[in-house]
């Protein structure tokens, strides 16, 4: 019997097990007669210098995983290498033979040593122990500090820096690579200046709505863990969590929405019967009461305004004041028919200032808040053509970035009707100076509007 | 506002973003001094929800002029915000690269004052990595769609990996919950990034300056509208042809703060998005088409894999022989993925299988047994299992509706 051993981490280490193998190859040895015993000391004389040994046979695709077992913690796993190179040099296709047990455990030892180097790659963390200068201490399962070294030295070669682990020490200074012995924990300080900075990103990067601690278990093991300073915070990120996720889901819950009092069964008139419930902004406190639009569900223009002013709120129909009347006579004068009109605001409520009910323009969160009412509206009604009454109307539903003076008398494509008219608001001509240019062009919108409406046999023909 | 608040409020908005992967760049930069990209990514740490921290994830701000209905930055939403300088995000990424905390940066922004200006902060902070710092370490940078053509090859130029988000799965979806973003410029601006990409590929000369070599990716939030699965999958699928995109990801949909009364109150549950995942895993890598995988139903079932799925709605296909099925029949068989297969088709070569050389391979067979036959050793009959198999998932189907029903009552 021959004992096999190696020193436990040299650099060098696949070229001292390439050497013995090929050595006990041409000797002869058999496999079978072979121990590994690191206590017992190596049976084998090192090589004499210079003397070489021929090349035996050798697979292409066993190199990789061979050089990377050379460095497997267990000693049988040189004795492992000696048995498959041993038999490869007689039986035919050996490493094709996956159902082989000799060929699996080389892929198992091969597959536990990348991982193992992998994970080095990964949880290797480095402190700077003096200006510009860096180190680390990990512990690998395997021998696997020769195989990183090229990759750390590659990346982070432009400053000194060493690797601490308990088997062998790297150090690489100006892409010059030294090793030394392994060295405890203590060899490195515990903490760097930026623990501080990275553990605040772990922290904000996590979503506490999707713990899945075995996950994370599974893919950083514990043993890993004195050496990165974000896992202190696990403890207190998992029991938080909980809590978090609930905080959220209370802040939604406390904000009503419009989707709260939205009617399963939707028709104008179930909407219209729910609208007076809804608490989606506060503007319901103030106002006499809710607005909602007008006309036929099948109305094939619908035309949007901002918010009811003093006499809607108080009579609770749309388009009834001032602005109202105005809007109804250009819309006579352009033969826009009352009958297949639908008329409705952005928001369902007055806002206003004052006891004497100062109109207010509306805010961006109420618009928002009262958009799903305008959608829903509009997916009923589906009309053929849009118009939009101003800036308010515009923004709800073409979005903030569009300026209403870039669409302004003009057609623009939207998902709610096949041709959408931007056009001024009623109550602008009642405020402006030259009122009459404005009407002149609302005028003309609502012409325009009622030129893009398909011829009414069409209309019917796509009713039956 | 102190660095480490900013941190913690730019990682915040940015983590709604899937898209961790730092790999694809084959060969680090010549001239880099820091760093390294060598083709597999590295996780260096991961989160309590399982995902792998890999690249610092930030935006460059939250501040944004959109008001998507799903985004938590939007315009209207009351969130903090916050901005970081340049200088910032280069100090930062340098110093956690120098320590091996990260792999390099991944870098997204709110839009400001207008799309061009965002990208060019975004542009500026990755040449000043490359030229000044000679930073060499792996970026993938945002496109903010819509900015100019000039700016995405510059993008290109510094960055491993060009994104730009479809956000939804249709058009209509975007038009109603992102209305400020217009689909025609999301896909423009990826045509633009996937010919330079295309055009440095056909490049012969190993001097040409690289772009994205790592190519582009997107992702799609899903839930947030009733778009179904096969539409989203589908989207995907055309996504992968077009714009030969490395990958697509699939965000779940989950409820944020201030959120859009339109949207849903409840999470997607994650399981869907794991479906996705595997869908999309079946159509790119084992040959399917994204219809076959539905039939009436145009969603994904939840409670068994899309391949099973497929495979019990088609029992007339099997069983297969495994020692004599061609590759691209093995791999419709369930619980068999890629890797497996070609391992066992070269066990094949060496000489007739076993129940007992499959178990070798570790293939599951109680999964498997059902759709194949052929093979010495084997328990039961095939159709047995396969008829078992059935009743299972019917009964825990019918168990479910009725738990669900008594519920609803």
């Amino acid at each position: 019997m021959r004992g096999l051993t190696l020193e436990p981490s040299s650099p060098d280490r696949w070229r001292e097990v390439r050497g013995t193998l090929r050595r006990l190859l041409a000797e002869g040895a058999d496999p079978a007669g072979l121990f590994a015993d690191g206590a017992q000391g190596s049976l084998l004389e090192p090589a004499p210098a210079g003397q070489r040994f021929p090349t035996p046979r050798f697979p292409r695709g066993w190199q990789g995983p061979f050089r990377r077992v050379a460095h497997h913690r267990d000693p049988d796993s040189l004795r492992l290498l000696y048995r498959l190179l041993h038999r490869h040099q007689t039986e035919k296709g050996l490493p094709e033979r996956a159902l082989d047990p000799d060929v699996r455990e080389l892929v198992a030892r091969d597959a536990a040593v990348r991982r193992d180097a992998h994970k080095a790659k990964a949880f290797v963390r480095f402190r700077e122990v003096a200006p510009d200068t860096f180190a680390a201490w990990h512990r690998p399962d395997h021998h696997v500090l020769p195989l990183v070294a090229g990759f750390f030295a590659r990346r982070f070669g432009d400053r000194p820096f060493a690797i601490f682990t308990p088997d062998a020490t790297l150090h690489v200074r100006e892409g010059e690579l030294t090793w030394a012995p392994g060295a405890p924990r203590s060899a490195v300080p515990d903490a760097d200046g930026l623990d501080d900075l990275w553990r605040t990103y772990y922290r904000a990067t996590f979503n506490p709505a999707r713990t899945n601690l075995k996950a994370m278990r599974a893919e950083m093991p514990a043993k890993h863990w004195s050496t990165l300073p974000e896992t202190r915070d696990l403890r207190a990120l998992v029991a938080e969590a909980p809590a978090r996720v609930a905080a959220m889901a209370a802040r939604a819950e406390r904000q009503p929405t419009v989707a709260d009092v939205l009617p399963e069964r939707r028709s104008l008139e179930t909407l219209r019967e729910a609208a007076p419930a809804c608490r989606a902004c506060p503007l319901h406190g103030p106002a006499t009461q809710v607005v909602f639009g007008e006309g036929p569900a099948d109305a094939r223009v619908v035309l949007v305004g901002e918010q009811p002013g003093d006499q809607e709120d108080r009579r609770g129909r749309p388009f009834v004041g001032p602005a109202g009347s105005l809007l109804r006579e250009v819309m006579a004068s352009v033969g826009l028919p009352p009958g297949e009109t639908y008329l409705t605001n952005s928001v369902k409520h007055f806002r206003f200032r004052g006891k004497r009910r100062i109109h207010d323009r509306p805010r961006a969160g109420e618009v928002q808040a009262c958009r799903p009412w305008l959608h829903a509206e509009l997916e009923l009604v589906k009309p053929e053509v849009l118009v939009l009454l101003g800036a308010t109307a515009t923004r709800s539903l073409l979005g903030s970035r569009v300026k209403f003076r870039d669409v302004r008398g003009k057609v623009v494509a939207t998902p709610f009707a096949p041709h959408t008219v931007v056009t001024v608001h009623p109550s602008a001509i009642l405020r402006a100076e030259d009122g009459a240019t404005l009407k002149e062009s609302l005028s003309s919108a609502l012409a325009l509007a009622r030129s893009l409406l398909s011829p009414s046999i069409c209309r019917a023909a796509t009713k039956w | 506002m102190s660095l480490r608040r900013k941190l913690a409020v730019l990682a915040d908005a940015a983590k709604y973003d899937a898209s961790c992967a730092s790999s694809g760049a084959k060969g680090t930069r010549s001239g880099s001094g820091l760093g390294s990209t060598e083709g597999m990514g590295i996780c260096h740490s991961y989160t309590p929800d399982g995902r792998c921290v890999s690249l610092l994830k930030i935006l460059f701000t939250n501040r944004c002029l959109y008001d998507c209905r799903f985004c938590i930055n939007r315009a209207s939403s009351d969130t903090e915000r916050a901005a970081f300088t340049v200088e910032e995000v280069v100090r930062l990424t340098m110093d956690l690269y120098r320590r091996n905390y990260i792999e390099g940066l991944f870098l997204s922004s709110g839009i400001v004052v207008s799309e061009d200006h965002t990208m060019e902060r975004l542009v500026e902070v990755a040449r000043r990595l490359r030229e000044e710092e000679r930073f060499g370490g792996y970026v993938h940078l945002k496109i903010i769609a819509g900015a100019s053509p000039e700016l995405v090859s510059l993008a290109g130029r510094y960055a491993d990996r060009l994104s730009c988000n479809v956000e939804l799965p249709t058009a209509g979806d975007l038009a109603k919950l992102a209305p400020e973003k217009r689909a025609e410029s999301i896909e423009g601006s990826m045509h633009h990034a996937a010919e330079e990409i295309g055009a440095r590929k056909r490049e012969k000369s190993k001097k040409a300056p690289p772009f994205a070599p790592a190519g582009q990716s997107t992702q799609m939030v899903v839930g947030a509208t009733p778009t179904t699965d096969q539409t989203i999958l589908r989207s995907a699928s055309t996504l992968y042809r077009s714009h030969g995109l490395r990958r697509v990801y699939y965000s779940a949909y989950s409820p944020i703060v201030h959120a859009d009364p339109g949207l849903p109150r409840k999470p997607v549950t994650l399981l869907r998005e794991h479906r996705l995942y595997q869908a999309d895993w079946l159509f790119r890598f084992y040959g399917f088409e994204v219809d076959e995988l539905f039939e009436e139903e145009q969603a994904l079932p939840l409670d068994i894999d899309p391949k099973l799925a497929w495979a019990l709605r088609h029992p007339e296909l099997f069983p297969l022989d495994l020692n004599r099925a061609p590759r691209e029949q093995l791999l419709r068989v369930p619980g068999l993925g890629a890797r497996r297969v070609d391992r066992l088709l070269s066990a094949r070569r060496q000489g007739r299988l076993r129940a007992d050389d499959l178990r070798a391979l570790r293939v599951s067979m109680p999964k498997v047994a059902p759709f194949v036959h052929g093979l010495e050793g084997a328990g039961a009959h095939h159709r047995v299992l396969m008829r078992t198999l059935r009743t299972r998932v019917q009964e825990k189907r019918a168990e479910q509706l009725e738990l669900f029903e008594s519920c609803a009552a």
